[in-house]
């Protein structure tokens, strides 16, 4: 039985008196694609939060790769190979696509305390970066400011960034809100090309797209599971109506 | 990523002003206000790396030109150092201050990191100011005699200020170094999404912590050649007003450039020592023209004047319709 | 033991000059996140017009209200017309307020000469309260008395009053009471005006036991500065106790350590920004 990718053991996060994450425990295999549903205010987002070391929890641990990360910044923790997207997008608007892909590349390096080579000189990262860019198919707009794109291709902007880094571990944060048809079959097509040597947790509220992709669904609602399975099981669980009952 | 070639002939333009000014300007008077510009600028660019490039408003940053001017003066003029070991141990000593203060201030962030600043800058304030016994109270410390390296006579005007023209290169070289490098690119990226580039793994912390540093020796640079310029230094060098001017000087000048911190220094010292011989409320005008620059031109003169300078140069070359001023600003470092 | 009684009391009335400018100070800056880096100007500024119209013949109570109204106009007036301007802004905020506290004091050096004023008791204040073996200035009990009644007042407008709640819930979350209807752009300008009146005030009180001279405005400003963080962002029981304890440190400070009698006054600031950076009673880190 291999390490599980992502274990979170009893989680649990108050706000003042408020709970927004209540003992949740699950276990993410590798290569495995993970959904994790419910509605507005389940806990979602705070238990996204939670594992990307937005802010400690109030109970509870949580291991990536096998390491107790409970107590480790966000920073740490991409720097063992977590890579995370927002809902909201946040940017660099007035860089340029090249530039921000550029600034994920040299998050992971050394390179990023070198306080005396000319960035622009790093030809290697320039390429990876546009390579990365190709991926998402944005490479044609490399030289074009953040600020002048479309909503669609920002969205594809925070996935190449989070790819540059090779992550493998991917939390990806509603990928497809806000997107047109096409833009969402541009997505859905960039995340089934992911290799499997990459775990990805999602939320997202598409149902169509997301079923789809997910091999485990965790059904959330007040801050707690309340189902969890393969596809077939959580469509079939009665308890997933209650949950979306008046959706 | 290109810098256009309208720059690089202001660049040249700046650069031999600089170094012909000895002899453009009439008297020894002007040439000692050019000197004071020069260490002023070194300041106010050690500033504007906290500010422009960090985002972190800091009142308190003449700590650091104070202390290394009074350990200057302390160690060579009264405590039998040499000139070398004294400027040296001044210069690390003080960067050590900068990584106390540094942990300090940034325990918090925004307003909370500029009222650390300011209490911490009036906490040396009054160490000078109360203990006599050591740093001469109100009276200062004086008694100091400017260094001849290499058997240069710094006593001439002249030489003195290419002395400090040399510094300010050499600041302006690793400043710039520093903007365009990885570190300098990560200590912007904290100012503009300090949440998302902790996701994408770097210690913002950290590298507020090294720019503070980076500051604060730079910021001890000038101090040093406040020092052997003055050759005398009061509790003042380290009072709020002090650090208050670094500030207006960095506002005033443009945050967003390399440069304009020069020009702001230029406008503070010039309205300090030339205007005020003949408007003797001159503070005021310093405070009202800051006030303008923040209300009416908030990027600063520098990139105000040099986004008119590029429109009039547009309107001149193309013919073409002239762009917005807002849209000509768009991406400059210079 | 008379010593430390004396010493005590000086502390404390030296802790209630602080509490009448922190308070504003801390009103403004809890509800409007702007740092006002004029405060100790409009104190400064505030005595100089009470010395003046003493000098002109008014009595010391009218002169406090000349000089509380002074300072209320003109903070009014600069909220109306600049900082409203800047709205959302903060830093833009900090730095117009920096300019302008350099405009009022070079003013004020302009208007009443660079030479430092004494403010004349009221004589119905003068001479000392006598107990046992002890003799205190009766103005600086006057004084302390007055901090402790403008602490009660604003705890009871604060807490029982429907401009109180108004203004707690701006301090809460802003957004929230713009969206529950509350006239936010009003209620700015109110506690602006009344915070630059409170400077005002305090400046003419202070008259008498500081004196009034140029650089006034740089000494007072940090202490304040140090009274919010000290006491926490938002909470008026952390700028009393606040500026009690920096009170008392400056008192016995100035008494056994002269030399770094000033130094000292930023201690508890530095370890509570150290151990417990929401400071004392503050909900929120500054």
């Amino acid at each position: 039985m291999t390490t599980p990718v992502l274990e979170v053991i009893g989680l649990s996060r108050f706000f003042g008196g408020l709970p927004a994450v209540r003992d949740i425990s699950i276990c993410v295999a590798a290569g495995e694609r993970r959904l994790l549903l419910g509605p507005n205010g389940a806990g979602k987002t705070t238990f996204f939060n939670l594992i990307a070391g937005d802010f400690p929890p109030s109970q509870g641990e949580i291991r990536i790769f096998g390491q107790n990360v409970t107590g480790k910044s966000a920073d740490q923790r991409t720097q063992l190979g977590m890579a995370r997207t927002y809902q909201i997008i946040t940017l660099f608007p007035k860089n340029t696509l090249l530039h921000n892909v550029v600034v994920s590349l040299v998050g992971l390096r050394r390179l990023r305390f070198d306080p005396w080579s000319d960035l622009r000189r790093q030809t290697v990262l320039w390429d990876e970066a546009r390579a990365t860019l190709a991926l998402v198919g944005l490479d044609h707009l490399a030289e074009r400011t953040v600020m002048e794109t479309s909503y669609g291709e920002r969205r594809r902007l925070e996935i190449a960034m989070a790819l540059a880094q090779k992550p493998k571990l991917l939390l990806l944060d509603e990928p497809l809100a806000g997107l047109s048809a096409d833009e969402r079959q541009d997505v859905q097509r960039l995340l089934q090309s992911i290799p499997r040597d990459v775990t990805i947790v999602m939320i997202e509220h598409d149902m169509d797209v997301a079923l789809a992709f997910a091999d485990v669904i965790t059904v959330m609602q007040h801050g707690q599971v309340v189902v969890e399975g393969s596809r077939a099981d959580v469509v079939a669980d009665p308890k997933t109506r209650e949950v979306y009952l008046g959706h | 990523m290109r810098a256009p070639a309208f720059n690089w002939v202001m660049w040249l333009v700046g650069l031999a002003v600089l170094l012909v000014l000895p002899w453009l300007v009439t008297s020894e008077y002007y040439v000692n206000i050019a000197s004071q510009i020069v260490i002023a600028a070194i300041l106010a660019l050690s500033l504007n790396l906290l500010i422009g490039f960090g985002g972190m408003i800091s009142l308190g940053h003449a700590a650091y030109l104070g202390v290394a001017a009074y350990l200057t003066i302390y160690l060579t003029a009264h405590a039998g150092f040499g000139q070398l070991s004294g400027a040296f141990i001044a210069i690390s000593s003080t960067t050590v201050l900068a990584m106390l203060f540094g942990y300090l201030s940034l325990r918090a962030s925004g307003l909370g990191f500029l009222m650390i600043t300011l209490a911490l800058g009036q906490i040396l304030w009054g160490v000078a100011y109360r203990w006599a016994s050591l740093t001469g109270g109100d009276n200062g410390l004086g008694g100091m005699e400017r260094p001849h390296p290499f058997g240069l006579d710094l006593n001439q005007p002249t030489i003195f200020y290419y002395f400090v023209l040399f510094f300010l290169g050499v600041a302006l070289l690793c400043i710039a170094r520093f903007i365009q490098s990885a570190l300098g690119q990560s200590l912007q990226g904290t100012r503009d999404q300090p949440r998302r580039m902790r996701t994408l793994g770097y210690n913002v912390w950290l590298i507020q912590w090294l720019s503070f540093v980076f500051a604060g020796f730079w910021g001890a640079v000038a101090g040093l050649l406040y020092a052997y310029y003055h050759q005398f230094v009061s509790p003042q060098a380290l009072h709020l007003t002090t650090s208050a001017e670094a500030l207006l000087m960095v506002i005033a000048g443009g945050t967003g450039t390399l440069f304009g911190p020069v020009v702001g220094a230029a406008l503070v010292v010039i309205l300090k020592n030339v205007i005020s011989a003949y408007i003797t409320r001159w503070l005021i005008l310093l405070g009202a023209i800051f006030v303008a620059i923040v209300l009416f031109m908030p990027e600063g003169l520098l990139p105000g004047l040099a986004a008119w300078m590029r429109l009039l140069r547009e309107r001149f070359h193309g013919g073409k319709k002239p762009t917005s001023v807002s849209a000509v600003t768009k991406d400059r470092v210079l | 033991m008379n010593f430390w009684i004396i010493q005590g009391l000086n502390g404390l009335a030296f802790g209630s000059l602080l509490f009448i400018l922190a308070s504003g100070f801390s009103l403004i800056f809890g509800l409007m996140r702007i740092v006002n880096l004029s405060h100790g100007a409009y104190f400064m500024l505030g005595a100089y017009v009470g010395l003046s119209a003493i000098e002109a013949g008014a009595n010391f109570w009218v002169a406090i209200l000349l000089g509380g109204a002074a300072i209320c106009i003109l903070g009014t007036l600069i909220e109306r017309f600049i900082l409203r301007r800047l709205n959302g802004q903060p830093l833009a905020q900090v730095l117009v307020t920096l300019g302008i506290a350099f405009i009022i004091a070079d003013a004020c050096v302009w208007i009443w000469t660079g030479d430092p004023r004494r403010v004349p008791m009221p004589s119905e204040l003068t001479g000392a309260f006598r107990v046992a073996h002890l003799a205190f200035p009766i103005y600086r009990l006057f004084v302390i008395g007055v901090a402790f009644a403008l602490a009660a007042a604003l705890w009871f407008l604060l807490e029982r009053s429907r401009l109180g709640a108004m203004i707690r819930a701006g301090v809460d979350d802003l957004t929230m009471a713009r969206a529950m209807g509350i006239r936010t752009s009003l209620l700015f300008s109110v506690v602006f005006c009344l915070g630059s009146a409170l400077a005002g005030a305090g400046g003419v009180l202070a008259g008498p036991i500081l004196s009034v001279y140029p650089g006034l405005d740089t000494d007072m400003l940090p202490l304040a500065l140090v009274v919010v963080i000290l006491g926490g962002v938002g909470s008026l029981l952390g700028a009393f106790v606040g500026s009690l304890i920096i009170g008392f440190i400056y008192s016995y400070g100035q008494a056994l350590f002269p030399d770094l009698a000033y130094v000292i006054l930023f201690l508890p600031m530095v370890l509570v920004l150290t151990l417990r950076p929401t400071g004392l009673f503050g909900r929120q880190a500054i």
